[in-house]
């Protein structure tokens, strides 16, 4: 399964699971749950986090945070 | 109903879901801002009234998504919900919901309504909602989450009125007694929940479970209890995350179907206005330049725009102490008053116009959204230092004062990048530093003097600010490794659509800044003033008595005029001063440095300000009455030699005072705020004996090399 980190500009996917208790907890209590399409939308300079839309909010996130969610 | 003549409510929700301006709408200029005891979180409360008379404490909690807590601000919602013998436990809530985004903003609802207090449910920005054509059914919506439903715009006022209705409701009607809580609790966590309830006193068996996640945090869990309360949790096999997630996705389950059918959305959204404006401030190259752009006017207005309130406020001090000074009798009360209490009031007010102006400036940032950006941005490459993308907007602001550039960081969540923050902010060079840079860079080099097309003196003024930015982020760098945090870093964060800032809750925020620094870092700013003007006033009255009489001898035999005896008086009173002999007191650990004991008097009275340099150099050469007038102090000093012959003010010390000045944290003002900020004595000791400690070895090295 893929993770989300590997997906380019602009495209989708939906979150299968977490692969990590503490991401997990955090998204799942902002309302990100396996089931919600992540899109994702640019990466940041300086080596930085993401932006990502989920269900259409705008969410950053740093690599091994986004390295945690698995998607397909 | 609610039979008490003080309700407590507390005003809960998410973060972004717009509680400030609800509160700010329903307190008025009724609010002020205390501490949730044992955190440096903000506790603001208000006070209202209602139609029947009763007296409203509405307390605004941090926003949380959850009461399960990942930050302190966080926790402190967990702490007091869980323990209803705490003084700010409520007896209502008032919860606040983004409308053009429900369906993220119900979960803390249901955690809240499981613990069977009443609650009035206020959906906010419901005209940004209805913009977004997103419309709700609100009988279905109160009958299916079972709460009072309020549709108000925080920004606009609109429906306040029927908000304290409702509140005016819960103390005089009959409250729904038939309690059925929202969510039913596995078999496990029956286990635990009743475990905990024999042990610790709550109101609601979700209490309990909140508690059975929590109890190794939770401060009022005692030592026994805990014991307890570990024992039933192995039993049980209660593992802490799985189960809150458990919880977390069943919660959605249940009330995701409800909101349904209380809710029309347009079914598919376009971009939206706040994605285009991002595709911009946040694009790879051009997001960091404007940013930086942006960082760069608000630097400007803080340095530029506050100089004309700023000389304002000092010219009026100054003209105030001279005619007290020219109108009351020349004793020591006179002097108590003009130089030790208006003097020290001075210093108090004249840092208000940047306090009022970088924080009118940062609320427009924060509150539209873009602050979040910025973080976004930077994360990475502040994380490298411990610091957080807010920081740089303090480290910048520090360029030109480090009070309001400190207190800006109470919008840094993690306490560990925001204490990091606050050690090394006033590392960056402020404003108050010009005026002794540019006494002591003409004895450096020549005003003449060019290297490579440029003065030779702005080459030195940017060798020490830059010296001044390389230190605060090798000691951030430092610190990183030396702090220990409980909070887990994490950026998660939710990047909110760009909003127009409202002028009311711009105008709150800068009043409760000013007001805080006013009131309690004031107090130790006037203290310390006093002190130090004791110090440099009295002395051993022998010394004291012989100094009066060597300045009338020597007036004598020099035919002074008056003012010139004033001046000689001055001097020779000032080194009789405690100061003064203080000042010859430390001159053997200052002279590796290149200091001699006058130089000493003015590092102990600059410990006021930094720009008191200035000012106790003209007292000391009896130039006094000359005021600041730095051109004739440097002419002075330029004369000033050793026993020996040789110049005081050689290259040598005069680059080790700069060195010293860069680091050294001679501002009382910034002590009195950092103990305010990080709510002890303790990190301003330290902050003071770790600049004391840089600029001491710098000054040596320095010297030493030099000369």
């Amino acid at each position: 399964m893929p993770i989300a980190i590997t997906l380019k500009s602009g495209a989708s996917a939906m979150i299968v699971r977490f692969d990590d208790e503490k991401v997990a907890s955090k998204l799942t209590s902002m309302g990100m749950m396996p089931g919600s399409m992540l899109q994702m939308i640019r990466k940041a300079p300086f080596g930085g986090g993401f932006y990502v839309k989920i269900d259409g909010l705008s969410i950053a996130l740093r690599a091994s945070e986004i390295n945690k969610i698995i998607v397909g | 109903m609610i039979n008490k003549n003080r309700v407590r409510i507390a005003l809960v929700g998410n973060p972004n879901a717009g509680k400030s301006s609800i509160f700010n709408q329903l307190t008025g200029l009724r609010q002020k801002v205390a501490n949730f005891p044992g955190v440096t979180v903000d506790k603001k409360i208000g006070n209202f009234n209602i139609d029947n008379g009763k007296e409203i404490e509405l307390i605004d909690f941090p926003g949380t998504y959850s009461l399960y807590p990942t930050t302190s601000d966080e926790r402190v919602v967990t702490k007091i919900l869980t323990n209803c013998a705490d003084e700010s436990f409520p007896d209502a809530f008032i919860y606040v919901a983004d409308a053009t985004n429900l369906e993220k903003h119900l979960l803390l609802l249901t955690q809240i309504k499981d613990m069977n207090i009443p609650i009035i449910f206020v959906l906010n920005m419901i005209d940004l909602a209805q913009k977004d054509d997103i419309r709700y059914n609100y009988e279905q919506l109160s009958q299916a989450l079972e709460v009072p439903v309020v549709a108000v715009s925080g920004k606009y006022g609109l429906n306040i009125d029927l908000l304290k209705q409702e509140i005016t409701n819960l103390t005089t009607q009959p409250i729904n007694t038939s309690f059925k809580p929202f969510y039913s609790p596995s078999v496990s966590e029956m286990s635990v929940i009743q475990k905990v309830t024999e042990v610790v006193e709550v109101q609601s068996s979700y209490q309990a479970l909140i508690i059975g996640h929590h109890y190794n945090w939770l401060p009022f869990v005692a030592q026994q209890q805990r014991a307890i309360i570990q024992e039933a949790v192995e039993e049980a096999k209660f593992d802490d995350v799985r189960y809150q997630i458990e919880e977390t996705m069943k919660r959605f389950d249940k009330f995701l179907p409800l909101l349904k059918k209380s809710i029309i959305k347009p079914a598919n959204v376009t971009s939206s206005v706040s994605d285009k404006v991002d595709s911009i401030l946040t694009h790879r190259i051009f997001g960091p330049i404007i940013f930086f752009i942006t960082i760069f006017l608000v630097f400007q207005s803080i340095f530029s725009l506050a100089t004309y309130p700023m000389d304002w406020i000092e010219q009026s001090i100054g003209w105030m102490n001279d005619s007290l000074k020219s109108n009351m009798p020349d004793n020591w009360f006179t002097g108590l008053l003009t130089d030790g209490f208006i003097a020290g009031l001075g210093g108090i007010l004249v840092f208000i116009p940047q306090i009022a102006i970088l924080f009118f400036l940062l609320s427009i940032l924060e509150e539209s959204g873009y602050m979040a950006r910025v973080v976004y941005m930077f994360d990475n490459l502040m994380q490298r230092f411990g610091l957080n993308g807010r920081s740089l907007v303090a480290m910048v602001s520090g360029g030109a004062c480090a009070i309001p550039a400190i207190m800006s960081t109470r919008t840094i969540e993690n306490w560990k990048e925001r204490l990091i923050t606050i050690l090394v902010t006033p590392l960056i060079s402020c404003s108050a530093r010009i005026p002794v840079f540019a006494v002591l860079v003409s004895f450096v080099v020549p005003s003449e003097l060019y290297w490579y097309g440029f003065k030779a003196q702005g080459w030195i003024f940017t060798g020490l600010y830059l010296l001044g930015i390389v230190a605060a982020l090798v000691m951030a760098f430092i610190l990183k490794f030396l702090i220990k945090s409980d909070d887990i870093s994490s950026l998660i964060m939710e990047l909110p659509s760009y909003r127009l800032p409202t002028l009311k809750n711009l105008f709150f925020t800068v009043r409760e800044k000013v007001l805080t620094f006013v009131t309690e870092a004031g107090k130790v700013i006037l203290a310390i003033s006093l002190v130090l003007w004791i110090l440099s006033t009295f002395g051993p009255k022998a010394d004291m008595q012989q100094a009066e009489t060597n300045a009338q001898a020597v007036a004598a035999q020099q035919q002074l005029s008056e003012e010139e005896a004033k001046d000689l008086l001055a001097s020779y009173k000032i080194e009789a001063s405690f100061a003064g002999q203080m000042g010859k007191w430390i001159e053997p650990a200052i002279k590796p440095l290149g200091f001699d004991w006058k130089i000493g008097i003015a590092l102990i009275t600059s410990f006021a300000a930094r720009e008191v340099f200035v000012g106790t150099m003209a007292t000391i050469y009896s130039i006094g009455s000359a005021g600041d007038d730095s051109d004739s102090i440097r002419a002075k000093m330029a004369k000033e030699l050793r026993p020996d012959g040789t110049q005081v003010y050689s290259v040598a010390t005069s680059v080790s005072l700069l060195v010293f000045y860069v680091f050294a944290l001679q501002c009382m003002s910034t002590l009195a705020v950092v103990k305010r900020e990080t709510k002890s004595w303790r990190w301003a000791a330290f902050q003071f004996v770790l600049m004391a400690f840089l600029a001491y070895v710098g000054s040596y090295f320095v010297y030493q090399i030099l000369s």
